[in-house]
């Protein structure tokens, strides 16, 4: 199970590192990356079953969060991408984000049991990471 | 001795999170100096982006600086870096430019009550 986050905080990503562990028995390998820039690199290297994307990134290194997403998935229109973020359930970059392609969000602080309803959701979890592309 | 809640600092929420990521001690401690590592910077960067006007960079500072502060219960910092966000984000940022010494003062009051945890001596 290969996992990309992107966050520009390494706090939020090592919370997020160590949630996405503990949620798949260990069985989770990490990538990070604290912009666009750095996420699309890191994207094209490792092709990630599952992109973890802060909505809120520096837009100077590459674009925004929904910028990200926009692109990611023009690039790459199989790629499954959980938002996290801080922003309230119902928030309209969280709706237009779903709207645009985005499987699933996180809302921050992150807690392990939400991140393995959502890879159970994605199939992950479940070892068919496979079908997921 | 476990230490009391306070405004700088409210062990419930650090509980709370070790909770919700079914964090050991060690991954806690671990936890814990990240943030003191990764925050000042975040301070710095909110200082210098709202010296040179840039409200966007300073909402940004500001947001990650709360979100961080908060899950770590680092309240009365959190509470302060949600007012300067929103603050940018309106695009008021003397009034920001204000309320910078009283983040810095909470920042320095969340490291001292953090850096034990981390196994840090203040």
């Amino acid at each position: 199970m290969r996992f990309l986050l992107v966050d520009d905080s390494a706090t939020s990503r090592l919370a997020l590192a160590t949630a996405l562990r503990n949620a798949t028995q260990g069985r989770a390998e990490v990538r990070e990356a604290a912009d666009a820039k750095g996420a699309e690199a890191a994207f094209a290297e490792a092709k990630p079953d599952v992109v973890l994307l802060d909505m809120v990134l520096d837009e100077t290194q590459g674009g925004g969060g929904l910028e990200l997403l926009r692109t990611l998935l023009a690039a790459h229109p199989g790629a499954r991408v959980i938002l996290v973020t801080s922003l309230p359930p119902g928030h309209p970059d969280i709706v237009k984000a779903l709207a645009q392609g985005a499987f699933a969000h996180l809302t921050k602080p992150i807690r392990t049991d939400a991140v393995r309803r959502v890879l159970q959701e994605l199939d992950v979890e479940a070892g068919r990471v496979g079908h997921i592309r | 001795m476990d230490p009391l809640p306070s405004d700088a600092f409210d062990p419930r929420v650090l509980a709370q999170l070790r909770s919700d990521l079914g964090l050991d001690d060690r991954e806690t401690a671990d936890m814990v100096r990240q943030y003191l590592a990764e925050a000042p910077g975040l301070e710095a960067r909110l200082v210098a982006a709202a010296a040179e006007d840039n409200a966007p960079a300073a909402r940004r500072a500001a947001h990650t600086l709360k979100s961080a502060s908060a899950q770590f219960g680092a309240l009365h910092l959190a509470a302060l870096c949600r007012e300067v966000e929103a603050l940018a984000q309106g695009g008021h940022l003397p009034e920001a430019r204000l309320r910078l010494p009283a983040v810095h003062a909470a920042l320095a009051e969340a490291e001292a009550a953090l850096r034990p945890l981390a196994g840090e001596v203040g």
